[in-house]
Parts: structure tokens; sequence; C-alpha cells
């Protein structure tokens, strides 16, 4: 099995934290997959739902807050959640056990046309596919999706504030990790099947190797974002990631430090 | 690697998930505002208990003056608090404090420890909020030289003991 290429739509039946300022709800959406051997995939994921606001829920009320926080409108949210996941199989066969990360950008459009605002997320989870025929696959998967946010600046505009006798002060940002619940159909659209993809992909996950990579360097910001626009890289990052084959390898970089350049 | 290794790997990751999302000290996206507790707060206990029933307990608002002694928070976020002995001189003691939805943590600015101690108290001193309204409680165990507070207990070594505190908001007269 070399490169395949795959579509999976799904539903998700998210359960929020109360935290999170939301009822639990469904989400709708898929992934499209590029297959590199039996044993990893890589997704392009997009997901909307729709939900409505719990603010009355949120933690850290004393017996004054939470009477007021009852008081908040509830608005109905429209989330987009787009992003990269990777799925490692961990057998080959029928019934297939996997385990699946990813991160990307989730947006919050409430509705009377307050802001949408953005949060980057972080998913971690596992899940089973079975192969019902040659091109059709049905899974289930669980995974913890976790984000920071303020559902001050998310959810309510100043008059809602107002009206509850609340600030803006009395919110702040948060994480909140919520578990997901995802059921769908995996549909194989094609791929490429040749001696060469076999041998770049076909590295058994039990066979891969943990890869140090020490490297310095500048990084440069986007004056938008409103940091230094030039960081150099004043000690030294570690890249972790796992060899899959002779020539691809997976990393993700953590630690370094950096001083202000400019 | 066998199956088995590969169900044990996924239920160890599984379960270090459920244990990162659930054990993770969670922070609360509400927050208390200073100005939400802001006001004057007498004192109505201010205790040293021993655990040693023989000696007597140390009442401290017996040797305060009451109308000279409260703590007064402010919405920006600092603490006063006024004391005074019988027969000494009028005090200060100032400082910072944090507030969320079970507690009031006062920290005093640096130099204050003596006059800390004269109190039994020490920085950072934490005041629960109580169910009720407006009224603050601390049950502190620690160990007093009660010798060095009164002369009533000369001779008596260091003992272990509960401060106990109660602070009750002043209510703001009604205009007339």
């Amino acid at each position: 099995m070399g490169v395949s290429y795959t579509f999976s739509p799904s539903v998700e039946y998210s359960r929020f934290e109360k935290n999170a300022g939301l009822k639990d709800s469904y989400a709708f959406g898929g992934t499209m997959g590029l297959g590199l051997g039996r044993y990893v995939e890589l997704k392009v994921l997009g997901l909307i739902g729709q939900y409505d606001t719990r603010l009355g829920q949120l933690g850290g009320a004393d017996s004054t807050l939470a009477p007021r926080l009852r008081q908040l409108p509830t608005r109905s949210v429209r989330t987009e959640r787009w992003g990269l996941a990777l799925q490692v199989n961990l057998l080959p066969g029928p019934i297939v056990p996997y385990l699946t990360a990813g991160t990307g950008l989730l947006r919050f459009r409430p509705e009377d046309d307050l802001r949408a605002s953005e949060s980057v997320y972080l998913m971690g989870g596992g899940g089973l596919m079975f192969t019902v025929a040659s091109r059709y696959a049905i899974f289930a998967q669980v995974e913890n999706l976790a984000y920071r946010y303020n559902p001050g600046a998310a959810f309510l505009r100043g008059e809602d504030l107002n009206r509850a006798n609340l600030q803006p002060a009395n919110f702040r940002q948060v994480l909140v990790t919520n578990w997901m619940g995802r059921a769908g159909m995996r549909l194989y659209l094609g791929g490429i099947t040749s001696e060469v993809e076999e041998g770049l992909f076909s590295q058994h996950p039990a066979n891969w190797r943990p890869v140090i990579d020490p490297f310095v360097g500048q990084l440069r910001f986007n004056r938008a974002l409103d940091f230094p626009s030039s960081q150099r890289m004043g000690g030294f990052y570690l890249g972790l990631g796992l060899a899959l084959g002779p020539t691809l390898n997976l990393r993700a970089s953590t630690g370094g430090r950096s001083t202000r350049a400019d | 690697m066998k199956p088995r290794s590969y169900a044990l790997g996924v239920s160890a990751l599984l379960l270090s998930l459920a244990l990162l999302s659930s054990g993770c000290q969670k922070e609360n996206p509400v927050q208390v505002l200073p100005e939400d507790v802001a006001g004057t707060y007498d004192f109505t206990h201010f205790i040293f208990i021993p655990d040693a029933a023989a000696i007597a307990p140390a009442n401290v608002l017996d040797t305060l003056v009451a109308e000279n002694t409260n703590l007064r928070l402010t919405a920006s976020g600092q603490f006063v608090l006024s004391y005074q002995f019988v027969n000494g001189p009028e005090s200060l003691i100032a400082g910072t404090f944090e507030v969320d939805e079970r507690r009031i943590t006062l920290r005093a600015y640096p130099g204050a420890e003596a006059q800390l101690t004269s109190l039994l108290l020490d920085s950072p001193l934490v005041l629960n909020r109580t169910d009720v309204e407006g009224v603050l409680e601390a049950s502190i165990r620690k160990t007093v030289d009660l010798a060095a507070f009164s002369n009533r207990y000369r001779g008596v070594p260091p003992v272990q003991g509960t401060l106990r505190l109660r602070l009750v908001l002043r209510l703001n007269a009604p205009a007339p």
C-alpha cells in the first residue's frame, strides 16, 4: 500500500466542560485524508456546529456574581473548526485501533452580529476503524479538545454585561478541555501503489525511532501580532519526532529561549 | 510489537488524556474583583486557642481598642489593617490582596513582620469567605509565643494552637 486518498464524513457529539460556556450538541463535517502506507494518515479537518451558550455555570463566581451570570442571555453560537490531524494506525487488518492528534483553529460566530473570535486548539484521542468493504470503513473515536478562550469576549457584548451588572474584567481567558465523540464513514478515493511508496511508508509504528535535532534560528513575527518583529534564538530548540521511513520524518519542536533583537 | 502491547498502549494513552483532562488544576473564567469585596471589616473574633487545655485562650480583641481596629479593603486591591493596643498608639499595616470566590489573601508590604507578629498574624493571611455575605473567617494552625504577647503568659514556652478570626463587613449608615 503506497499513498492513498480518503474522504471521511462524520458527526461529532461535543461534550463541553462547564467552563466552556456551551451546551452539549452535535457538529458535522469531515476530513480529507492522505494515507501514507497502512499506518499513517494526514488529515485536513473541517467541522461546523451550532451550540447555545450556557454561562450560568461558569466557575469562579461567588454568591453575588452567580445570580448576575444567570441574567446573561443565552445566545446561539456557530462554531467552525479547521485543522490538521495525524492518525497512526496501530494494527493492520479489518479492525484497526488508532491514535490521533492534531491542531487547528476554532472559530466562534455568535448570533446577533457579535464579532467572531478564534482560538487555536489542540486535540488528541483514539478510536477504532472497521473495514466493511474494500473501499469503505466506519470509525468511532473519542478525542479531547483543548483551547483557550475568554467567555466574556467571545460570547457577550457590552450591553449584556451592563444589564447583568458585570464588567469585562469579571471574565478572563482560560484553558478548557472537552471530550468529543466522533463517528463516520471513511471512503477510499484512490491512491498510488508502487514499490517506491511501499518502501517509503511501510515502516511499522513499532519500528519508528525518536529523533532529536538541536537547532538555532531567527524568528520574524508579522507586525500585526504586536510581538517584537524579529527575535533571535538565544538557546536552542530540540526537535523530537519520528522517522517513518528512510525519507519521511514527523517533528514537533519544544523548548527554546529567545532574546529580543530589535 | 504485539496486539496486546498496542491495546495496553492505547489504554494508557486514553487514561493519560483522561487524567490530564480531569486532574489539571482548572482556572476559572469568572473572577471576583477587589471592588466586589471592598469595604471596612470589623473584627468580631480574634482569639488564639492553645491545644493545651491548661493554658487559657488569648483573646487578642481584649487587648485592642475596638473602634480603632478594622480591616479596610479597597477597590484597587490594597488593604489597610488599622489597630491600636490598649494604651498604645494607633498603627497601620498595609499591603495588597487577591480575592476569589472562596477566599481573600492578604500580603503585607515588607517591613511589617514585627507588627504582624504582635497581632499573632503572618503574611500571607488567608481569610475564607463564608456563605454569609460580608463575613470573613480564618482558622489558622500555628505556634505562638504567648509570653511575648502578654505578661499574663510569662514563663509559658511557645505553644501550638488555633488562631480564629471573624470579620464582618461594616454596613454604611443609611443617608439621612
